[in-house]
């Protein structure tokens, strides 16, 4: 691999504020192989004596989603995104911040609404604090902790086996609690790799800047919560907020998403599950009535 | 303006302050959430895991122990007794830990103890963790109003000193809210900008500065501690990626070449030609070793003139390998496998076959803002106290690694998660019970009459930039990031990271040199620009207040490594600031809170507990290489 310097141009979105004008300024940038985009702005930031171009990383190791911004206008993390995998050969490459959200100052974007739009569709647990009840008794003796705690985690395991809202189904066996080990363990793992970075919400032609389809990262979020252990309490109106205006039935299934997700969270089957919740929810009222 | 009421305000946007809001609301508080940073951005610290509290007593002991006993042991007790619930706790709220086909969690040893105790989702738990009391926290509605993208400005304080508010300004409109609460909590993390690898980097020491200007005790702030980190190299100022904690506990080597002009690629020098650093190779159970104590060594042999360089990038800091390509490919990729892959495709080297690049950098400050803790009649710690957490200024609280409390001198790997979930929930049990002692006493007059203060005090600063300055905000904050690591921190030729005073009064000198250029820094009349250069004043207060606490421990202890001075009894290096602006230093701090005078010395004392006393001159470190047969055998002489 040749670690030549070569040389970009890079067109950058700049905006004061999110009401004030926007422009394009043309920045000239070195960079190597393992350059990234985030590499590049900071080199510009130490550079340069006007005000630098304003963006976040939060983690830069991809995992806080903070950072996303159009590349080539393509959604991607600044902080793990190679220059040299974009590079075009001719003409400057631009950066603008994500169309989907609201422009706070240049290249940062508010994100709030993915947080507005899993708790619109319910996507989290009720967790109650973390109290004294919860607490194993304060021991000098240690193995009698860890009993406890072993008792507390086996508790919250088999949690599962009980489905308040079909009381017919029999149990489920005790010795494999499905959230908590194999394949579904592993899908849980797989959905909890969303960094909330908004890709997908971007290239969804269903998304808006207001309205529209919630998105696919609610969707996945949702999922993740339906295979957690403690899922049944909200699993009735989960199902409801799936099947309401911006919900599942704004899928137009183009799978821009699944193509876009920086860490190939498993949108297709959240999606495909979510369609499926939706139509047998569907076929049940009407048997209902 | 704005104007906000809420019972609590908590400031942070981390682990830390989502937990202190979900504990507060959970209770049934109105909390306002005011963070620096847009939503759902933060540092990614404790990636490695987090312990299950299996065993407290060991955990108790690996605490203190790394901490070099410089950690009060009440609030340690506390939360190694506490660990066990906690990670019940978190499975509850959805965090799926790894487990086998058997449903037994999966564990991984991490740095500082002997036993293979952290659970752990890959090497993100702590991503995963924040992810989800982020989206919890929808669950209390309107009870949590949230503020992203504020600097913290003022506090707000009624005439008996109590905090009573704080003003927070947006950070690019300038707009100000003020938000009326019985207590405020402060939640910001631990790594800041003063060592931030990034110029966009979210974390500030804002909320410490602010904080130290009314008038809170600061603990510690010498203490900066060295891990290995995976090194990624570009234009940019810093290290990228902090995998180390995971990798080691799957049983990475760092290695260097016996030869120090030894050029091969470092899969093609054999074993007999590495110098392995810490427990011999494959014997990770044979030393507690810590992170820091290894980015020790290795400055020593770099030193010594050791290390490797990036030849193809021509680098100018010196590296070492961490090595996993002798692990079973399965085994990692099960574990680490998103991670793995991503730095394969950034480094363009193949992990499975190759060793990393990686380097020591600092990757946290374990002092921060003063918290105290309550202990009942035989020594253990009252959770349910006005003093649980509860800084110098009465109403003022801090959690996380804004506070000073359980690390002591040295953070062990499975203590990042634990201690920031911990400490936030006892800070929001201990502001409860501040609110509850507090209320009653109506003081609506004298609230409205402290903000009005706190607003005046909120000047923005005036910008008095010249366009003939070449050095941006950005780049003084690289001399400065440069200037901390050459005098208190570690650079590849600074003989193991040591600090004297000849290289204090040094840094102070280049402070004063970099307070004279942010005076003339250029600036636009922007309010960000405005923001840059109060935040870049802030870090300048606490790089003095690091450089006076350094110079005040006159020991050895920890992360905090001094070329002369002997062994002490273990204290806090507390600093405050004086009216006057200078920095002064105290024996112990004395308060008033909730009605109530307290007082507590610098010293470290045993609260009653049966723990191993200090032993006498020995380092914890000395203590812990003791462990090990195997280890030391190629440790430098000082």
């Amino acid at each position: 691999m040749s670690q030549q310097a070569r040389k970009l141009e890079l067109d950058v979105h700049r905006q004061d504020g999110p009401d004030s004008a926007a422009r394009w300024q043309r920045y000239k940038v070195e960079f190597t192989a393992r350059t990234t985009v985030a590499d590049a702005l900071d080199a510009l930031a130490l550079s340069s004596t006007s005000a630098p171009v304003a963006y976040t990383d939060g983690c830069l190791a991809s995992a806080c989603g903070s950072c996303t911004m159009l590349v080539g206008g393509r959604p991607l993390p600044a902080c793990t995104t190679l220059l040299a995998e974009l590079a075009p050969t001719r003409g400057p490459l631009r950066l603008a911040p994500l169309r989907k959200f609201p422009v706070v100052r240049d290249l940062l974007t508010s994100r709030t609404r993915l947080r507005a739009t899993s708790a619109r569709l319910h996507a989290y647990l009720e967790t109650p604090a973390f109290s004294a009840k919860d607490e194993p008794k304060v021991t000098s003796d240690s193995h009698s902790a860890l009993a406890e705690a072993s008792a507390l985690e086996q508790a919250s395991v088999l949690e599962q086996a009980s489905v308040p809202e079909q009381a017919s189904v029999p149990e489920q066996p005790r010795s494999a609690p499905a959230h908590g080990t194999g394949a579904t363990l592993a899908e849980r793992i797989a959905l909890a790799r969303c960094t909330g970075c908004g890709a997908c919400i971007e290239v969804c032609p269903e998304t808006r800047q207001h309205g529209g389809f919630l998105g696919a990262a609610a969707i996945a979020a949702q999922r993740l919560v339906e295979l957690s252990p403690g899922a049944n309490a909200a699993r009735s109106t989960r199902l409801a907020r799936l099947t309401e205006p911006g919900g599942i039935h704004d899928c137009g299934s183009s799978g821009a998403c699944v193509e876009a997700c920086p860490e190939s969270v498993p949108l297709d089957t959240a999606l495909a599950n979510a369609h499926a919740d939706a139509s047998s929810a569907f076929w049940r009222t009407l048997f209902r009535r | 303006m704005t104007a906000l009421v809420a019972d609590v305000t908590v400031y942070g946007g981390g682990p830390s302050a989502l937990m202190v809001t979900h504990e507060l609301a959970a209770r049934g508080l109105s909390v306002a959430l005011v963070g620096p940073a847009p939503a759902g951005a933060w540092p990614v610290v404790a990636e490695g895991g987090i312990d299950d509290g299996s065993d407290p007593a060991a955990h108790a002991r690996d605490t203190l122990l790394g901490g070099d006993y410089l950690a009060a042991r009440a609030p340690v007790r506390a939360m190694c007794e506490h660990a066990a619930s906690l990670w019940t706790w978190l499975g509850k709220a959805g965090v799926p830990f790894m487990r086998d086909e058997q449903g037994k969690p999966l564990r991984r040893r991490l740095e500082g103890t002997l036993s293979t105790r952290a659970v752990f989702v890959e090497a993100r738990t702590v991503a995963i963790v924040t992810d989800l009391l982020d989206r919890a926290l929808a669950a209390f509605g309107g009870k949590v109003t949230r503020l992203g993208h504020h600097a913290l400005t003022t506090l707000a304080r009624d005439d008996d000193g109590a905090v009573v508010g704080c003003v927070v300004e947006d950070r690019t409109s300038g707009d100000r809210v003020t938000i009326a609460s019985n207590a405020v909590v402060i939640a910001t993390g631990g790594i800041e900008k003063s060592f931030a690898p990034s110029p966009a980097a979210l974390a500030t020491e804002s909320a410490l500065a602010v904080c130290m200007r009314a008038g809170a005790v600061l603990a510690n702030l010498e203490l900066l501690q060295p891990s290995i980190a995976i090194w990624r190299e570009s234009g940019s100022p810093g290290p990228r990626r902090f995998l180390c904690a995971s990798l080691r506990g799957e049983g990475a080597r760092v290695w260097l070449p016996r030869h120090a002009d030894d050029a091969r690629p470092g899969r093609e020098i054999p074993k007999a030609e590495r110098d392995y650093l810490g427990p011999a190779d494959g014997d990770m159970d044979a030393s507690a070793l810590t992170d820091h104590r290894v980015a020790e060594q290795l400055l020593a042999r770099f030193a010594a003139g050791g290390g490797v360089w990036d030849r193809e990038l021509r680098t100018t800091r010196k590296l070492a390998f961490l090595d996993v390509s002798h692990l079973p490919r399965a085994h990692l990729t099960t574990r680490a496998g998103s991670e793995l892959s991503q730095i394969a495709r950034l480094s363009g080297a193949d992990p499975f076959l190759e060793p990393l690049l990686a380097m020591p950098s600092l990757t946290c400050r374990l002092g921060g803002l003063w918290v105290d803790h309550a202990t009942n009649a035989s020594g253990a710690m009252l959770l349910d106290s006005p003093r649980t957490h509860a800084t110098s200024l009465a109403g003022l609280y801090a959690c996380g690694g804004a506070c000073h409390q359980y690390h002591g001198a040295g953070r062990i790997g499975g203590n990042g998660l634990v201690a920031d979930l911990f400490g936030a929930h006892a800070a929001a049990v201990g502001a409860m019970a501040y609110r509850a002692a507090c209320i009653g006493n109506s003081r609506t007059a004298s609230v409205s009459g402290a903000m009005t203060t706190a607003l005046d005090n909120a000047v923005t600063l005036q910008n008095t930039g010249s366009t003939s300055s070449e050095r941006s905000v950005p780049r003084l904050h690289e001399e400065l990031r440069a200037t901390l690591s050459a005098h208190v921190g570690l650079t590849s030729d600074n003989d193991r990271g040591r600090v004297d005073n000849d290289k204090l009064t040094a840094l102070l000198g280049a402070l004063d040199l970099l307070g004279e250029a942010a005076l003339k820094a250029p600036s636009d009349s922007s309010i960000s620009s405005a923001t840059a250069h109060r935040e870049f004043a802030d870090c300048l207060l606490l790089a003095r207040v690091t450089a006076h606490s350094a110079r005040a421990r006159a020991e050895s202890r920890g992360v905090f490594v001094r070329v002369d001075g002997g062994r002490e009894r273990p204290r806090d290096v507390l600093a405050i600031l004086t009216d006057g602006g200078a920095i002064q230093l105290l024996d112990s701090v004395r308060y008033q809170s909730a009605g109530a005078h307290h007082e507590r010395s610098a010293s470290i004392d045993p609260d009653g507990l049966d723990d191993p006393m200090p032993p006498g001159n020995q380092r914890a470190s000395d203590l812990d290489a003791a462990h090990s047969p195997t280890f030391d055998a190629k440790e430098p002489t000082p």
